[in-house]
């Protein structure tokens, strides 16, 4: 049984908004995917710490340089910081789950598939340092593990930057087996913000309040509740109803979902496309939007009768299957990794 | 029954897909990674540096002008354009340097003045093989078009006399940074040219910037060049080393300049195709590339994939052969402005 404790599992979610860990000993945490550095030495005072994550980072915004690191679902080799931002991000949340002294750390990390397809090397280095052995895997298969779904299902992982799609055939996923979208939660955000401002010219609101009012009332379909807000006008603070706004911007993402999701789909026999069809799992951040998974299920509808469900718990779906898959990989893999 | 049958055949499942990651992960960390074989030294000047860091030694002990020759912010910009089709002329590694040219040497470039004459220039294609850089709408991959353009540039300089010109990977290969920067340094390159092409998702932008790697990090370095510099003058035994200090940190100084020239041209070029394109500018990047040369190094994303009428443009042989001439100016640039005032002192 020493054998055992000698190694802790951990599974991680990189993800372009939110990062979590789901670790064997029990811990799952999560923290905003921002990294910030204080910009200089009085800044290093004020804050007290040499890096911040998450809500510390906007909290501090004015006093440290930011990074996103995986926003657009890429590392830029260097640029930005973006491959120390993730390094500090692993760092942070192993740190979270709390090996013990002694203890390796073997770790499967889910990234967004275009990450995984372009800079499968830069995520791999940023990652070695921390974990004694480690594998990559993309973000939605590591949801589809999570769930089992190994065989004839179809996986929508809606985050920030990206929408990735990942078909399970009971292989490993390959590049045409995943598809990745921009049509995601920044953009969602982006066309809302571009709609106020045109509805309401004279009103201030910046994009952070624009992100706060899509994470608080964004639905698709109908909704009989009215969304009123507060944005200044010259000044003055006004109520306006966004209703129509939130439910257009929201919307914006469907038509390249359903396309995708047709085009995966039709690529595999007649037989098999119903299976999927019938297997079709909503996870991610977006995946929270009111009203998506019963509009996704309608428009898949004239293609054949499908059947989309939601994940239930959108924030660890990823790192839990990542842990999942370590704890079940065979030791041998482990050691030559 | 039907339960054990369905098991097993999860089981089974499961077993592939295993073996399907392990390998995957396997071919990314380089188990195939084919290894750039070292080539082999060129010659340097090391006397002639040797005799420019005494005379900066004794120039800096007898009181006289610190920060000309540690700082020598002031650079004339981008004097040549691709107006004059000449060759640059290098210095032969044999040709002393004048002492004199250190007197007011206010002006001069450091490659000028400690004869870093460029001989050995690295062309980095950025990506390769397993790592396709970013892929554009069309499916135009980074790696191919970085590796196309490199082999353009090449074949323009290579026409030049005096250069020798390598590039760190000649076909589709996987070669990790530190490959790239260790080919550099058995190269004893004099200048590392990175190629890249920009990703903007979401905004349907062009733009051209360069990055180079800035002396920030480098604070430690000089720091202790001043230290040993003050009080009594090293004995010769120290020498050599200070001058391995000094010659780094000069090359290092030179990057923003060499960064600087190719911005300008790569931008020139491509306002002739698109007169929306952004300046970006040169910035200072921490690029893992960059930071462990220790030659004035650039990393220049020299058109952006993410950009559809881009794109299309890319895929055109002529634009690609422009942006190749547009770095080649940019570098020649860089190279005349010390010829210039070279001549100038003459
Ligand atoms: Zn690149």
């Amino acid at each position: 049984m020493t054998q055992k404790s000698d190694v802790l599992f951990v599974g991680i979610d990189l993800g372009t908004s939110r990062s979590s860990i789901s670790a064997g000993n029990g811990q799952r945490q999560w923290i905003e995917s921002y990294v910030g550095w204080p910009k200089d030495f009085v800044a290093a005072q004020v804050v007290g710490k040499p890096v911040l994550f998450g809500a510390e980072v906007l909290e501090h915004r004015l006093m440290v340089d930011v990074c996103r690191p995986l926003q657009h679902g890429i590392i830029k080799e260097g640029i930005d910081r973006s491959e120390e931002a993730v390094k500090e991000i692993i760092r942070h949340l192993i740190e979270l789950a709390g090996p013990g002294a002694g203890q390796k750390v073997h770790a499967v990390v889910g990234v967004p598939s275009d990450s995984l397809k372009v800079n499968r090397l830069a995520i791999r280095k940023a990652v070695a340092e921390f974990v004694d052995s480690l594998v990559v895997v993309t973000e939605p298969f590591a949801v589809a593990y999570s769930l089992g779904l190994l065989n004839n299902a179809l996986v929508i992982d809606i985050g920030a930057g990206t929408t990735d799609l990942c078909i399970m055939h009971g292989t490993l996923p390959g590049e045409e087996d995943q598809k990745t979208l921009l049509q995601a939660g920044d953009y969602i955000d982006d066309q809302l913000f571009s709609y106020l401002q045109e509805r309401y010219p004279r009103s201030t609101f910046n994009k952070n309040m624009v992100r706060q009012w899509k994470e608080q009332f964004s639905f698709v379909g109908d909704s009989p509740e009215e969304i009123k807000v507060v944005m200044p006008v010259d000044g003055k603070p006004m109520l306006h109803d966004i209703k129509a706004d939130v439910k257009r911007a929201c919307e914006s993402i469907l038509p390249a979902i359903v396309e995708a999701v047709t085009q995966m789909i039709a690529r595999f026999d007649p037989e098999f496309q119903a299976k999927i069809r019938k297997n079709i799992v909503l996870a991610g951040g977006g995946s929270l939007i009111g009203g998506l998974r019963e509009s996704l299920q309608a428009s898949l509808k004239e293609y054949g009768s499908s059947q989309v469900t939601c994940v239930k718990d959108p924030l660890f779906a990823g790192s839990d299957g990542a842990l999942k898959l370590a704890q079940e990989m065979p030791a041998q893999y482990w050691e030559k990794l | 029954m039907f339960e054990k049958i369905a098991r097993n055949r999860e089981l089974r499942t499961k077993q592939a897909i295993h073996r399907g990651i392990f390998e995957d992960n396997l071919r990314l960390i380089g188990r195939s990674t084919p290894r750039m074989e070292v080539r082999k030294r060129l010659p340097r000047a090391a006397k002639v540096a040797l005799f420019g860091a005494t005379v900066a030694l004794v120039t800096l002990f007898t009181g006289n002008a610190v920060s000309p020759i540690f700082f020598p912010v002031q650079q004339t910009q981008a004097g040549f354009t691709a107006a004059t089709p000449a060759a640059p002329q290098a210095p032969a590694a044999s040709q002393p340097l004048d002492p004199r040219l250190f007197k007011g040497a206010r002006n001069m470039p450091l490659s000028r003045a400690f004869d870093l004459g460029v001989r050995a220039i690295i062309i980095d294609p950025g990506h390769g093989g397993e790592d396709t850089g970013a892929i554009g709408r069309g499916g135009t991959r980074e790696k191919d078009l970085a590796l196309d353009i490199a082999r353009r540039l090449k074949r323009r300089l290579d026409a030049r006399a005096q250069t020798d010109v390598q590039l760190t990977r000649d076909a589709d290969l996987t070669v990790p940074l530190a490959e790239r920067v260790a080919i550099a340094h058995a190269d004893h390159a004099d200048l590392f040219v990175s190629i890249h092409l920009n990703f903007v998702p979401n905004k349907p932008i062009n733009l051209i910037e360069t990055f180079y790697f800035g002396p920030a990090t480098d604070a430690a370095a000089s720091e202790q060049a001043r230290r040993e510099n003050s009080g009594q003058g090293p004995g010769m035994s120290e020498l050599r080393e200070i001058i391995e200090r000094l010659e780094t940190q000069m090359r290092r100084e030179e990057s923003p300049r060499l960064a600087a020239t190719i911005q300008a041209s790569v931008l020139r070029n491509e306002r002739r195709a698109d007169a929306a394109v952004l300046d970006y500018g040169t910035k200072r990047g921490p690029f893992v590339v960059l930071n462990q040369s220790e030659v004035p190094a650039v990393l220049a994303e020299v058109s952006c994939l993410s950009n559809p009428e881009e794109e299309a443009r890319l895929r055109t042989e002529e634009h690609r052969e422009g942006i190749a001439a547009a770095l080649e100016t940019g570098i020649i640039d860089y190279l005349r402005n010390g010829e210039t005032i070279h001549d100038a002192k003459k």
